[in-house]
């Protein structure tokens, strides 16, 4: 039997704060032995998310240092010069208030978010990355592709638990154009009036899967996707795998 | 044919076209102005530089507004190639020797190759100039493009000079050009994405340019990740 799983299963996975951590897990764990199928369109809105959740606490700082500079370049006052310690602080307050808008908007795993940071600050010091313009430019160079490497690690733990799997691309499918015309067509109240792309993105993958290579299950933390897909298959009369709703 | 070709009688249009993005970029993320990106000043850009730019325009307006896949690009190669290839007939028009069937297999090989070493110069360029750029002007929106952008040109070139490293030595034949041009593709795809964006950008709406950065970085994830997974159990 072959399963597979929407963006959200992934990140409830690998945070142990998410209210469907526990859920997951076990439903993971009961579905080892299947052969996951990581939909094209699931690994790309995870890898992108994940990585623009690290990436966007290192704007912050890259932010924060060149507001810093332009305040102290475009001063009248000659006798403003904080000192390197004052900069720091002000940089790491910027830091820490990011963080907690994050995790109050976004329910993520922020402490992933503030290792990934803190690792990165380990090699490239708040003071070194205002005083030099080359250090300043790898930061950046270094913070985007590790940020992408980490979500991709993330990813790989989650596939690596089935005991086999298999992953997707957009140009498998013949008939992926059709299933979102169906989507858009449709005379069902699905995916919040159908304004939510990427969960369209996916649901139009999942049935053309189904329909050009067999049953394929799917398993979900959000119960609107879930009934969505079910809706759509309905309407059309395509037959697809289980959908398991994962509830609280 | 090849002293043709080495005579600059034929040459590729990678230059005309995608130095155009200088332009857009430094309005983009120099000088902060996104109201001169807009399709006209493009295409304005592009017709200076002798492109073609009706046909550039009716076929980008063909174009879905939304997520696009590699397969959209699959599907609309014929008319890709009459926009930007290089015709047989401008071949034989520009050769200084006679030209039979096969010269021009062998002259279009060299121009791949050459577009190749091209790919990577313009790349290099643009990852080294989003790398250094010191604009403290730009949000937080186009901070993330200005990202997407970087690891786009990244990809660019280190798989054309990846794919010129391994296929300049090699003489043309029909299978290693379909090879080689499997590959190229996607490098392509990603110019015509870029151009795309850039003329449906505008400079006050973060949201926007937010959906472009977001767009951008999950068709390149999902193109250009296979490498990334390492399977356990096949």
């Amino acid at each position: 039997m072959k399963t597979s799983s929407d963006v959200n299963t992934i990140f409830a996975y690998g945070n142990r704060d998410d209210i469907f951590n526990k859920k997951v897990l076990l439903f993971r764990a009961k579905k080892m032995k299947y052969k996951y199928v990581l939909l094209s369109n699931v690994s790309a809105s995870f890898v992108y998310t994940y990585k623009d959740r690290l990436s966007t606490g290192c704007i912050v700082i890259e932010k924060a240092i060149r507001e810093e500079k332009k305040k102290r370049d475009s001063s009248p006052s000659k006798s403003y010069k904080p000192s390197l310690f004052s900069l720091s602080e002000n940089v790491n307050n910027k830091i820490s208030e990011y963080l907690v808008e994050l995790q109050r908007d976004n329910n993520i795993n922020v402490k992933s978010v503030r290792i990934f940071i803190d690792l990165l600050l380990s090699d490239y010091s708040i003071p070194r990355l205002y005083e030099e313009d080359e250090a300043f430019a790898e930061f950046k160079e270094k913070y985007i592709i590790n940020a992408e490497k980490r979500a991709f690690e993330v990813i790989n733990k989650f596939v690596r638990f089935f005991r086999r799997y298999d992953f997707m691309y957009i140009e498998n499918y013949q008939k992926y154009d059709e299933w979102k015309i169906k989507i858009k067509s449709s005379k069902e109240q699905v995916f919040d009036k159908k304004r939510d792309k990427e969960d369209i993105e996916i649901a139009t993958e999942f049935l053309s899967f189904n329909e050009e290579f067999g049953q394929l299950e799917f398993f979900t933390c959000d119960k609107e996707c879930g009934e969505s897909i079910k809706k759509i298959a309905k309407e059309y009369r395509r037959s697809v795998g289980h959908i398991e709703i994962i509830r609280k | 044919m090849r002293q043709a070709y080495q005579n600059d009688e034929i040459s590729t249009n990678i230059d005309k076209f995608v130095s155009v993005f200088r332009y857009i970029f430094d309005a983009m993320f120099v000088k902060n102005d996104y109201n001169i990106i807009n399709a006209n000043v493009v295409l304005g850009k592009l017709k200076e530089r002798e492109l073609d730019i009706k046909k550039i325009e009716s076929f980008l307006a063909k174009l879905p507004e939304g997520q696009w896949n590699f397969k959209i690009f699959l599907d609309n190669l014929d008319e890709l190639n009459k926009i930007f290839g290089i015709s047989d007939e401008y071949i034989m028009k520009n050769s200084t020797m006679p030209t039979k069937k096969g010269d021009i297999n062998n002259i279009r090989w060299e121009i791949i190759l050459q577009a190749l070493v091209d790919y990577t110069k313009f790349s290099n360029e643009f990852y080294d100039a989003f790398k250094y750029n010191n604009n403290d002007k730009l949000s937080t929106a186009q901070i993330k493009l200005l990202n997407e952008l970087m690891l786009i040109f990244k990809y660019i070139k280190e798989s054309s000079k990846y794919l010129y490293e391994n296929y300049s030595h090699k003489k043309y034949s029909q299978r290693i050009f379909e090879e080689l041009n499997e590959d190229r593709a996607i490098i392509e795809y990603f110019l015509l994405r870029i151009l795309y964006v850039s003329l449906n950008l505008k400079k006050t709406d973060n949201k926007r340019i937010e959906n472009y950065a977001k767009l951008l970085g999950k068709e390149r994830i999902s193109i250009t990740t296979k490498k990334m997974f390492m399977p356990r159990y096949c």
